[in-house]
């Protein structure tokens, strides 16, 4: 896969390109420390957030996912690869949350027994990183803790993320909830699941569309910001 | 199973196979183990009583029955050569006359532990992730606190001067006024108008400082002359409370490297405070000495003291100290603030120390760069 080029910073794609492949046998490995010293490396040569979310990470993980798939790595490397892959998140937090703010709120979250969450995640970061207060609920968020949030933050946009294409039931049930509560409130949904299908359940429903990629909601960011 | 195949499968689980296998006599001790358990366990298994290896045995517990039950696995801890206890699923058999332990790695427990670590991490990131936001907001909102006071008090400060300069010119012409009271009001328009003005440089000083705006000019400078001329500014106010201001010099010839005009700050908001702060017929001693490579000034009174437990709160805006001025005096709430701000960009140290009826000393310390 090629790297997009990178607006910001148009040598970061390839940057990104040079380590990858060291960057995913230090994943593999479990090598924590070896893959946050590659992303800081990354972070001080300016590559964009954007870059190191869609062409590092999500690259990776996508990978490290097809390989459990075909049995080639165990669980465990999996789980590894997920909780590396946080940890270096976290090392762009001082960028994410720099922006300046544009008085607008989404609020993040992934349906219930949803357990992979950095999908998720990105989406809020992305929000942040466009000026917008991007709350983010975590993995597995009960229907009641969401809507409370809802109620208290009055978000401009909801947004849900699947990953597991048999949590679809417990997406809708969010949808269907939101939706009964909080008529006028604009949902997104989006993430690995929808590429078995279920699009048109969850937008079967008003004011929900789905997202089929970052680039995609980064357009819908800028155009309603 | 044929006979090669048979012993294919006996090589591999002596060998190779990740299953604990020890072969045990009727007194307990471990007569023979497979590889696996003599890497996992260490050397020197032979010999060692079960007790020794399994953590939670019991010597009371009935290898006879272990072996009736052998349909159920025993969860069982066993030490491991690395210290660390390890958990299997034991079933033990006959064979001949020992009993021989089979066991197999919690994989469901160790699943189990590996999900709960996953969900820990999640959360501690997602949890890292609201903090930086929450911290960002803070930033965000102290930054628009501090442009709205700088704006407060730069609009402020104009009028405020224009009035203190009119009631100061009306002052010069008190011997004009119709009646002698208005003499009193104007000064009490003076002195209140200076006070508030007071404020608002501290207020407008603390601002600045917070945005990070404090520049040192720092310069190497005698900085004897400075503790003499601002103790000799001090005197005066000390005298007219009937307070003798006393400076002890044990300062060495060479210049120090320090912001000559926000030192004196310091010097003046502690004198000050020490004046205030004292009666009649008391003492007021500002030392100053180097000790190893530190330049140390005290300014030392012997005013009521400050209770032990509102120490903590000296260096903060607007501190709630419960010991009041001798002649009522007032103070913006801000100087020790600010003092400490300054002392801190000079990559100083202030404190105090006091003892309630016996005084209070205030010091800082400068590092002697020259």
């Amino acid at each position: 896969m090629v790297a997009p080029a990178d607006p910001s910073n148009p040598t970061g794609g390839s940057l990104v390109d040079s380590i990858y492949d060291v960057y995913l046998k230090a994943l593999l490995a479990g090598k924590r420390a070896a893959c946050l010293a590659m992303v800081q490396e990354l972070i001080q040569e300016e590559v964009s957030l954007k870059t190191i979310y869609l062409d590092l990470f999500q690259r990776s993980l996508y990978q490290v996912g097809e390989l459990w798939e075909r049995n080639r790595v165990s669980v465990a490397v999996e789980h590894m690869a997920t909780a590396i892959t946080e940890n270096a998140m976290g090392l762009l937090h001082p960028i994410i949350f720099a922006a300046e703010h544009c008085g607008r709120k989404t609020i993040v979250s992934c349906a219930a027994n949803e357990f992979h969450q950095i999908g998720g995640k990105m989406v809020a970061d992305f929000f942040e990183l466009h000026g917008w207060d991007g709350y983010f609920l975590g993995a597995n968020t009960p229907v009641r803790d969401l809507l409370g949030l809802v109620q208290e933050q009055n978000p401009d946009l909801l947004c849900l993320s699947l990953t597991i294409q048999a949590n679809l039931p417990n997406l809708i049930r969010h949808i269907e909830t939101a939706r009964a509560s909080f008529s006028r409130l604009d949902i997104l949904v989006g993430g690995q699941a929808f590429r078995w299908g279920g699009r048109e359940a969850a937008e079967r429903f008003p004011a929900v569309a789905y997202v089929e990629s970052l680039d995609r909601l980064e357009e819908i960011i800028r155009g309603s910001t | 199973m044929r006979k090669p195949m048979k012993n294919l499968l006996l090589d591999y689980l002596d060998r190779h196979a990740s299953l604990l296998l020890l072969e045990i006599a009727a007194d307990g001790t471990i007569r023979g183990a497979n590889n696996y358990a003599r890497q996992l366990l260490g050397d020197g298994l032979k010999g060692k009583r079960l007790g020794d290896v399994f953590l939670d045995f019991r010597e009371d517990l009935d290898l006879a029955r272990l072996v009736e039950e052998r349909r159920k696995p025993h969860l069982i801890n066993v030490a491991t050569a690395h210290g660390l206890p390890q958990t299997f699923h034991f079933r033990f058999y006959p064979l001949e006359n020992h009993v021989v332990a089979i066991g197999e790695m919690n994989s469901i427990e160790v699943e189990n532990l590996r999900r709960e670590l996953v969900q820990v991490n999640n959360e501690l990131n997602n949890l890292t992730r609201r903090l930086h936001k929450k911290n960002a907001e803070l930033t965000r909102l102290n930054e628009l606190k501090n442009d709205f006071l700088g704006m407060a008090a730069h609009d402020l400060r104009n009028p405020l001067s224009a009035i203190i300069g009119y009631g100061e010119f009306l002052l010069m012409e008190a011997g004009k006024l119709s009646r002698p009271e208005h003499a009193e009001l104007l000064k009490d328009i003076c002195s209140l108008s200076r006070f508030m003005l007071a404020i608002i440089n501290d207020l407008l000083d603390v601002t600045a400082i917070e945005m990070g705006k404090l520049v040192l000019k720092l310069r190497p400078d005698d900085f004897s002359a400075l503790l003499r001329k601002t103790v000799k500014m001090n005197r005066i106010f000390a005298e007219k409370k009937g307070i003798a201001l006393v400076l002890e010099d044990r300062l060495p010839p060479e210049k120090v490297c320090f912001d000559a005009g926000r030192v004196n700050q310091v010097l003046n908001n502690l004198i000050s405070n020490a004046i205030k702060f004292s009666g009649a017929g008391t003492r007021v001693t500002v030392t100053a000495a180097v000790d190893r490579e530190r330049l140390i000034v005290s300014v030392h009174d012997q005013g009521p003291g400050i209770p032990a437990e509102e120490m903590s709160q000296l260096f903060v805006p607007f501190p709630k100290i419960s010991v009041k001025a001798s002649e009522k005096e007032k103070g913006t709430g801000l100087g020790l603030a600010i003092s400490q701000k300054i002392i801190a960009a000079h990559k100083g140290r202030i404190w105090a120390e006091s003892e309630k009826g016996k005084g209070s000393t205030f010091f800082f310390s400068l590092p002697l760069q020259t």
